[in-house]
Order: C-alpha cells, then structure tokens, then sequence
C-alpha cells in the first residue's frame, strides 16, 4: 500500500498546523451546547456502567450487612435536628426548614486505620437529590492534614498510566457509589463540597445523589475511600482584580525560576474571595483508608404542590403539555409534565433529541427566571441538576412524562460559580442554596408569575 | 518561558471538566471544519455534530496522551481520524464531489521504513518554506481545504492559489528526492 503525500500531511501533530494566518472563513452551522451535552451524556453513561461493574461484589456484601441491621435497627432511628441541620448550613447558604433532615440509618463503617472515625452527620433531599454529609476525624484528635495544608480537594492520582481496562475512577482517591433496593446502581453519587475545619482535625464532606427514579426511600449509599488531598499556598506569585487582566508575566517566571518551581504542576490560578492570584501551591496526599454505607430514607415537609397550565405560564409551559405538576422544596422546584403519547411519537425525536429537547416546557431563560423570598433575597432559577424523562406505559391511558429540575443559585454567587473553575476547594458543580418554603413570596419563570401569595 | 495557557492541558489531564468544555468552546468550530472538508462537505449538520462529539470524548478518555501544547495538533488529527471512519462507513452510498482544483497526488511512497521518517523529513521542509506558500499547503493537506476556500481565507486570487500550491509540492518533491526518497 502506497503512502501519498496527504497521508505523510495527516501525521504532522506538533505546531506546524498553527497557520500564520489563523483564518477560517467556513462556518459550519453546529450546535455547541448540543454537542457539549452529547459528549458529557456520552461519557456520563460510560462511566456508570463502569462504576457499576467495578464495586458490584463490595457493594453487595455491603448491602448484606445493610439488610442484617436494617432488621436490627429498623426501630432506631434518631433525628437530631439542630446539629443536622448545623452540618448542612456549613455548605448551602439560605434558611432552611426541617425538610427530610435525617441522620442515617444502619451504618456500617470499617478502616484498616484503628485511628480514623467517619460520621454520617445527616442526610437530606427531596424525591430528586438527596444529600449527605460526613465527618472525619482522628479518635485520638490529632489533624488530619500536616500544617499549612489548609485546602482539601478530591485528590486524583495522575492517569498517565492508565490501562485500557482502568477508568478513571480508579484514580480517584474518594468514590461514592449509590444502589436501589435491588442492589442495582441506578445512579450515580458524588462529593460535590468539602470543607476542613481550622485547626484541620475534622474534614467534612458533601455527597450528593440524583434520583431518577423518583425513589430514594431505603437505597443506600456507599462510599470507598483511600485518601483525600489537601493544598499548602507557599507563595502569591502575582494578583489581579479582574478576570480579564493581564498577570505579570515576566515578575512569575522571574520568581519561579527563583524557586525553581516548575509553572505546569507547582502553580495555579486561585481565587480568594475578591482577587484572582497566580500562586505557588504545594499538593499532598493524606490516607484516609473507610468504606461506609447507609440507607437513605428522606421524608419531605412543607413541600408546596400546585399544578400549572400553559394559560397561567405561556412563556414556560407548552401548549402540549397536557398536564403539569409544580412541586416546591427546600433544593428548588421540580416539574412532573405529562404530554400525549401523540405529540411525543410525532416528533420522531433520536434518543439524543430526546435526552435534550422538552416536549412540556419553553427553555429557561435563567436572567429572566427568579425565586423571591418575603425578605426581599432573590435567587436564580438554574435548570440543574436531576430530571428525566419517557414514555410512561399505563394501559391505554400510556403518555409522555418529563421532569425537569430547578435549582437555587444567589445573584451574586451564580456567575461566578457558573464560570469559575479556580477557586480553591471549589466544586466542579454550582454551589446549591436551601430555602424555608414557607418564606416563598413569588417565583418567576420566563417572567410568567408561576407561584405568589 | 511560562506557559499560562498550556493549564487547560494540565486540567485536561486532571479529567476537569470545566477545561473541558472550555476546550469544546474553543475547537469545536475548528473541528466542525475539519470534518467537513476532510468528507467533502458530504455529512449532514447532524452528522458533522455526532462527529466533532466523538471527537471530544475521544480526546477525554485519551487526556493523558495530549502534550502540553500540542493540543490543537492533537485534537486535528483525531478530528480528521474521525471523519475519515465516517467517510468509511458511508463510501458505499456517498459521491464525493470532487469539482475543485485537485493537484496530481501522484507521487507516493512504498517503503514502510519509509513511510515512518517521511513526517519528520516533511516537518524539515515545510520549515524552509516562506510564506504565504506554507499556509497554502498546509490549509490543502492538513485542514483538507478546497483550493476556492484557500483561496477566499488568505485573499489571494485563486489561480495565485493554484499556482503557488503546485510550485510548493514540486519543492518538497524536490527536496525528498534530495533526501534520498524514491518517489
């Protein structure tokens, strides 16, 4: 076989392809958020089934035990409302009611480390999410991280040796899975916030879990961990106020070379609060080697429920939703739509159309969409996370059923956490806010005033 | 040198996914082009988009592979890669059209030892050519770009074009022969 010379053209991999003139005159007429959710669906499944296939033996002898204490246990149930709700007002902001806290049921807990103490401190949801927090600590008090090691994050070995056979999850030093009653993973669960107490002897983390089963009622959650990372700042090279200026670039590789710090691995970008700062930062990992598991079981208070129809929200219902159900909760509002079987069949939708595209709802203008409460505090309106969606078989009266998530984001913090992927400790996902629906005065969507007193 | 912009690399290995869709941001466009002149404008809007997000998760699960700044490099050639299979797949029902200035290819090489140095040989002569000629022919063999395209982008007149970009593969024939290649 011969090799022409657009085939030797094809191996060219290095900077000879960055043309003088960078131009393309072509557009091609793509879709960015479309293909963004194709890849991130894409990835998103194959990494659940792997997780599923990874822990399936761990996690089974885990729900065995489970379902030993459940019978011992069933009856011991404790509520412990004001230090549940205390573990959870360290990482959402907001008032919150006494919506579904609950502490954990039959916990199993095992360490190779007779020093390391994990705590479930409480768990709270609605029939979408579900949240949990736990506490590590040493039985003997000492800190969990060395000194000066101030900032966890989920630690990730380096994946350049990774096999064909090994994801990414094997990587990771903390991983939370979540199983249903039958010991299938319907889902998946993640650490979404951390925090380390001052003094570094009590890291808390914040696990959250979507439901797409609308079921969570005695699923159990799982967590594996071996080690957690924590980050030392040992200097500010260079700060900036805004985003967009420009860092001192010769005053930072000056100092580095100074230090003899290497920029790619030694330096990043981190944000303090009110100023962005290019900083030497030390990495370390700490062993924290526990499996834990407990059940889930959130009852949920002073929900709001209230159905809505495209006369009332014209700008947010369709005209083909033939029935809509507004649930209000603590984490946001949930929608439950339901369409003719008719119209669904008739859009001839892929699977992919059918996992981005809403039959029953406009899309959510976030700018132009807010919850107020009686105190006069707004918050954005951000379709995330959860929701679903399919064909609901139930006899002749079969329809189409989709639900869609609304969560709760502060005007100040929703850019910023929307944008930002620097700051120190920061979650990939957006930082999630918790009400007392009770204070609920009006919620705008699309600038439709779909709920008011 | 400090590399500030080589961190999306490095968060790319890291699996962060915020820098990953920063890179989608930024090469999807790229890459949409790509896919098409590579099939020759033959895929449809829906395809071109299936394509370019197998582009991208091919880049996730192979994050640990890219270099740091050699990732434009590194996501062309999965670009082109990927849209070769898909010309694969439907060159049963497909016609390319073909209706555009196509220079004689008609030089190749046989050998596979060959075939292994002529990319570094390659890289050693475009490096000696002046510009705007090197552009010229890395837009015709790299980005798959018709001579009209070449043409239209860099504001040089099509025969121009046509001209130069013959003048450039004779040069680096010329130059491989040179280097001992039988073509």
């Amino acid at each position: 076989m011969k090799t022409t010379l657009k085939e030797a053209f094809y191996r060219i991999d290095d900077d000879l392809i960055n043309l003088k003139n960078d131009n393309f005159s072509e557009k091609i007429d793509i879709d960015i958020s479309k293909i963004k959710a194709d890849v991130f669906s894409q990835l998103d499944t194959e990494s659940k089934k792997k997780i599923s296939g990874k822990k399936t033996t761990k996690k089974l002898t885990i729900m065995l035990i489970a379902a030993v204490l459940f019978v011992v246990m069933a009856a011991g149930t404790i509520y412990a409302f004001d230090s549940i709700q205390q573990a959870f007002k360290e990482f959402f902001g907001g008032n919150m009611n006494s919506a579904g806290f609950y502490n954990g049921r039959d916990v199993t807990f095992t360490s190779p480390d007779p020093n390391l103490n994990v705590q479930v401190l409480g768990v709270t949801g609605d029939e979408q999410r579900v949240y949990a927090v736990l506490e590590v600590t040493h039985k003997d008090g000492t800190a969990i991280t060395e000194e000066g090691y101030n900032e966890p994050y989920w630690w990730t070995d380096d994946f350049s040796n990774m096999t064909e056979n090994e994801t990414v999850w094997d990587y990771y030093g903390c991983t939370a899975s979540y199983t249903d009653k039958n010991d299938n993973t319907v889902n998946y669960a993640s650490i979404v916030d951390y925090s380390l107490s001052e003094d570094r002897k009590s890291l808390k983390l914040l696990f959250m879990i979507l439901s797409k089963e609308n079921d969570l009622q005695d699923t159990t959650l799982s967590v594996v961990s071996e080690s957690f990372g924590a980050r030392k700042i040992c200097e500010v090279l260079d700060e900036k106020v805004n985003k967009d200026d420009e860092y001192d670039i010769d005053k930072i590789e000056k100092r580095q070379n100074e230090l003899g710090i290497d920029n790619n691995n030694q330096c990043s970008q981190i944000y303090n609060g009110d100023k962005y700062q290019f900083c030497y930062i030390d990495h370390k990992k700490f062993e924290l080697p526990f499996e834990i598991s407990f059940k889930l079981n959130i009852s949920n208070e002073n929900n709001i429920t209230k159905p809505l129809t495209s006369s009332e929200a014209p700008n947010f219902i369709t005209s083909n939703a033939k029935e809509v159900e507004m649930e209000i909760t603590s984490f946001g509002i949930n929608f439950y739509g339901k369409c003719d079987l008719e119209v669904y069949e008739n859009c001839h939708w892929t699977p992919f159309e059918k996992s981005t595209n809403d039959l029953c709802y406009e899309h959510i203008d976030v700018h132009n969409s807010k919850l107020i409460m009686n105190n006069g505090t707004e918050y954005y309106l951000y379709h995330y996370p959860g929701g679903n969606e399919g064909v609901v078989e139930d006899g002749k009266n079969s329809y189409y059923e989709e639900n869609i998530v609304l969560t709760l984001l502060t005007p100040t913090s929703a850019p910023r956490e929307l944008e930002l992927s620097d700051t120190p400790a920061q979650p990939s996902e957006p930082k999630i806010h918790l009400i007392d629906t009770r204070e609920i005065k009006t919620i705008i969507i699309n600038g439709d005033v779909v709920y008011g007193k | 040198m400090i590399k500030l912009k080589d961190k999306l690399v490095h968060k790319l290995k890291k699996h962060d996914e915020k820098a990953f869709e920063k890179i989608m941001d930024q090469y999807s466009n790229l890459v949409s082009v790509i896919i098409n002149n590579v099939t020759k404008g033959n895929l449809t809007k829906e395809d071109i988009e299936e394509t370019v997000a197998d582009v991208f998760v091919t880049l996730w699960k192979n994050a640990d592979k890219v270099q740091e700044g050699k990732l434009k490099g590194y996501i062309c050639t999965i670009a082109r890669t990927r849209a070769l299979n898909k010309v694969a797949t439907y060159s049963s029902k497909t016609v390319f059209n073909i209706d555009d200035y196509d220079p004689e290819d008609n030089f190749s090489i046989e050998d596979e030892t060959e075939k292994k140095d002529i990319s570094r040989e390659l890289r050693e002569i475009i490096n000696i050519i002046g510009q705007p000629d090197k552009d010229i022919i890395i837009r015709y063999y790299y980005y798959s770009q018709t001579v009209s395209q070449i043409a239209n982008d860099m504001g040089i007149k099509l025969e121009t074009t046509k001209s130069k970009l013959k003048r450039t593969r004779e040069k680096i024939k010329t130059n491989l022969i040179e280097r001992g290649y039988s073509l």
